[in-house]
């Protein structure tokens, strides 16, 4: 069987999503029997040429940054992704929807993109899995639970209750709470979950004497953030 | 009155008929865990709890139907495949789940009926059959205890092996069945003869813990069943979709939520793979979604009725049982503090 | 209770012919081994495994006197897409059938009238087999059938064995140049055949919108509510009433339908796209 040809790409990033691929150690070493890794800066590797599959981690802020995904998409069959910058011009990270003026573009506004893994940064356990289903030509489906139901299956005690802020409820899950199981409040990188309700949140955070962060009011009229990519 | 058989266990020896039990049995219990308490396997039974007022996160329910379960594994071998089961090790297990509350052994008496139905689910009814409940009454009650309303507890009917009722030095345990009734008479040095009063002593705990309850006044069940038909188009619903958060908390930690989802996993090699079962939520909008993207349920008060009308109205209808145990986990976790006392209430008064 | 039989585990089934029905949809023959026979009643569903990419239901579409069964797929998600790759020979699972099917007991010596939508004819294909297996049984048979193009309309090259038994009319939403017969919704078809309501059964298979616009044209004709049958597409995931997803108003599609009667549904909120109501 044809072997995967997989490049993964840098554009303005912390490299961090490349960390949580490099983390998966003896499990990344079974992922490369199965595909070839042509492209990937951290480890020195460099390819001009086609890919089967480029992962793109970084947001665009530059016109060469807009000229170079535009490069990398006209030369990969299948385009993903990787992270909040990628996917969304660190939107969910920054709690910048739109009023900041550093340029910070997503992906997508150049390209096409196939999938994306959410978070920041990404979910090492996703990534093996869209990687998997790539192999076996099978559809990625990003998970449709909430961070909070997540949270709840490791019977972690709730931040909320405790006073703290986390956007757990309105968060697309995937990470498993991570960061709810460290017990930092999860704060929503992986964007918005399917049909969340803001201001029902917005009224439970008042009524557990929660201060409201201002970007959540700016979400409450921001349609469109965070959608599924499984519909 | 209770009319069950009852004997004496001194606290002090607990510990020496748990020891006893896990020479046969695995034994379960709430237990201690990075500060929170929940249900898992013990080793030794020093880690048992029986002193506590709380309560696990997760009911009991997930010894039986765990949150994510391998059905079967396979294997394609040429153009082949290799399917083996993994029942054997689900009937192979015997168990001993110790510290049940009464809510808890309801819930179990309620999934016990569903998954009978029809060809029967083996997972869940072979451990139900495998395992040895020892239930134990609250001594207190949570905020969100209503167990009375829906006439699950504080004491159980049915549906465990022994019972214990927490009385100054002793237990009186209630012998629920012939299993339970075998490890009394094996441990006769640790189950002495109850006194006359024992009965009475249990009464009284009733009716303390009952009046610590903030439950609806009772009503009839079928009475609840007819004003929750009545009720369904009422307008109050939508007040209570504009609060939910379809978050799916409260479906993961009710003890009869059993709704899951199945999907295949497969190995990076293409050869081996399983199939899985995972808890799901009909708060998600995923829930009802079919290949060709049709969404059944789009409207949040229609997911939220979902939830709230298969524990008082489909339920009876299926199982002849509501399937609410009145352990007000749900809105205890709830976000939105949506108490379902509240939306009982509300439905009762009409 | 140790050796209890694992409903959960599919039995292995080989693909022994592959027909292409319209440019997204197949029509795939399975033998289940070591099973002589397979029987079924028409309007029943199986859960067909693709292993590695999981379980989807199908109706099944062949004819009840088969040893082997048909199923019609279009390729739409994750299981139909990888069953779209096998090739004859190779091995998937199956589970069932489950559910019940058209009431045929109800539809002998009746008069039978059958609307399908789309895809929705491969349930009551099995139907149309089984009437003309038995023509004798039944009064008078109308099949309408509508389909979005005239390449979209399944099981052409059956369409004239079956016009020698049974009142076949047709029409699509879009014709072509060479499409000389009806343009529009199969509602308008109803307005070609004229039914003794009185002594009908009338079943009907399609999407959602569909079934909703035909049942409210045979109320309008006339039909009484009890000789109306629908089958209703839900997801499901066990076929055995277990999972939870099929439900509609608590009741479960995979084992007391996906055939329902009309008159048991109609008050079912959520069964059919009524007055906005619980539709998406």
């Amino acid at each position: 069987m044809h072997k995967l040809k997989v490049g993964i790409y840098s554009l303005s990033s912390c490299e961090g999503c490349i960390v949580q691929i490099l983390n998966l150690e003896e499990r990344l070493l079974e992922v490369l029997n199965h595909v070839d890794l042509v492209e990937c800066r951290v480890l020195g590797l460099k390819h001009d040429d086609e890919v089967d599959v480029a992962f793109v981690e970084g947001f665009v802020s530059s016109d060469e940054e807009a000229t170079k995904i535009k490069e990398i998409r006209g030369r990969s069959r299948i385009l993903i992704a990787l992270g909040d910058c990628a996917y969304s011009g660190m939107r969910f990270v920054a709690k910048d929807f739109g009023t900041s003026t550093i340029r910070a573009d997503p992906i997508n506004m150049y390209v096409n993109v196939d999938y994306h893994l959410r978070g920041c940064p990404i979910d090492s356990e996703e990534f093996l899995s869209l990687i998997s289903d790539l192999i076996h030509g099978k559809k990625f489906k990003e998970s449709s639970k909430t961070v909070c139901s997540e949270c709840i299956l490791l019977e972690n005690k709730c931040l909320l209750d405790k006073g703290f802020l986390c956007l757990g409820p309105i968060t697309r899950g995937g990470c498993n709470a991570i960061c709810i199981a460290n017990n930092k409040g999860c704060f929503g990188c992986r964007g918005l979950g399917d049909d969340v309700n803001i201001s029902a949140f917005i009224e439970s955070l008042k009524s557990k004497g929660i201060s409201i962060p201002s970007y959540l009011l700016g979400l409450l009229k921001g349609p469109g953030y965070g959608s599924s990519q499984n519909s | 009155m209770i009319k069950k058989a009852l004997r004496r266990i001194y606290k002090d020896k607990l510990r020496l008929l748990m020891g006893r039990l896990s020479e046969e049995y695995n034994i379960f219990s709430p237990k201690l865990v990075e500060g929170r308490i929940i249900f898992d396997r013990i080793d030794d039974v020093s880690e048992i709890i029986n002193e506590y007022h709380t309560r696990p996160v997760l009911p009991v329910k997930k010894l039986f139907l765990p949150q994510r379960e391998t059905l079967f594994e396979y294997e394609i071998v040429d153009n082949d495949v290799i399917i083996s089961d993994k029942l054997d090790l689900v009937a192979r297990e015997k168990r001993c789940i110790f510290g049940v509350r009464a809510c808890d052994i309801a819930s179990l008496q309620i999934l016990r009926r569903f998954f009978s139905r029809g060809p029967g689910d083996p997972y869940v009814i072979g451990r139900l059959s495998n395992s040895m409940i020892i239930g134990i009454m609250c001594n207190s009650v949570f905020p969100s205890c209503f167990c009375h309303f829906t006439d699950s507890g504080p004491l159980p009917k049915d549906g465990f092996d022994l019972f214990l009722v927490d009385v100054d030095d002793y237990f009186i345990a209630i012998i629920g069945s012939e299993r339970g009734n075998q490890i009394a008479s094996k441990n006769e040095d640790i189950f002495l003869d109850a006194n006359k009063d024992d009965a009475l002593a249990i009464d009284n705990k009733v009716k303390e813990i009952v009046s610590l309850m903030k439950s609806p006044p009772v009503v009839d069940q079928m009475v609840l069943y007819d004003a929750f038909v009545r009720s369904f188009n009422l307008d109050f619903w939508e007040d209570y979709a504009k609060k939910c958060l379809s978050c799916g908390k409260c479906n993961f930690n009710c003890p009869t939520c059993y709704c899951f989802d199945i999907f295949d996993e497969v190995d990076l090699d293409l050869r081996k793979g399983r199939r899985v079962r995972v808890w799901d939520s009909c708060h998600f909008l995923s829930f009802t979604r079919v290949a060709s993207g049709e969404i059944f349920r789009r409207n949040r008060s229609s997911r939220l009725k979902q939830r709230v009308y298969h524990k008082f109205v489909y339920s009876v209808n299926d199982i002849g049982l509501i399937s609410c145990v009145g352990c007000g986990r749900c809105f205890e976790v709830c976000p939105a503090s949506i108490d379902l006392r509240d939306i009982i209430t509300k439905v009762l008064c009409g | 209770m140790v050796s209890m039989k694992n409903p959960y585990i599919p039995t292995k089934a080989i693909i022994t012919h592959i027909r292409n029905e319209t440019p997204d949809t197949k029509t795939f023959r399975i033998r289940i081994l070591d099973q002589n026979e397979f029987s079924f009643t028409p309007g029943q569903f199986i859960q067909l495994s693709v292993f590695g990419f999981g379980e989807a239901p199908f109706s099944i579409a062949g004819s009840t006197n088969e040893k082997e069964l048909e199923i019609t797929v279009r390729r739409i998600g994750t299981v139909t897409g990888a069953l779209f790759r096998k090739n004859v020979g190779d091995i998937v699972g199956v589970r069932g059938p489950f559910g019940k099917g058209w009431p045929i007991g109800l539809m002998l010596r009746r008069n039978i009238l059958i609307i399908a939508g789309g895809l929705g004819l491969a349930p009551l294909r099995s139907l149309v087999h089984y009437i003309i297996l038995n023509r004798e049984e039944f009064g008078k048979v109308y099949l309408l059938y509508g389909a979005r193009t005239p390449a979209d309309l399944l099981y052409k090259d059956e369409f004239n064995t079956w016009s020698r038994y049974i009142d076949l009319h047709l029409t699509v939403d879009k014709g072509d140049n060479y499409w000389k017969g009806r343009v529009g919704l199969v509602t308008i078809l109803l307005d070609d055949v004229s039914v003794d309501t009185e002594d009908t059964i009338a079943l009907q298979c399609g999407p959602p919108i569909m079934m909703h616009f035909v049942s409210k044209k045979l109320k309008s004709l006339g039909f009484p509510d009890e000789n109306i049958y629908l089958s209703l597409e839900r997801l499901m995931k066990c076929g055995m009433g277990f999972c939870g997803r099929c439900t509609v108003s608590g009741r479960y599609v995979c084992i007391e339908g996906p055939v329902f009667c009309y008159a048991d549904i109609k008050s079912f909120i959520e069964a059919i796209p009524e007055a906005g109501v619980e539709h998406a």
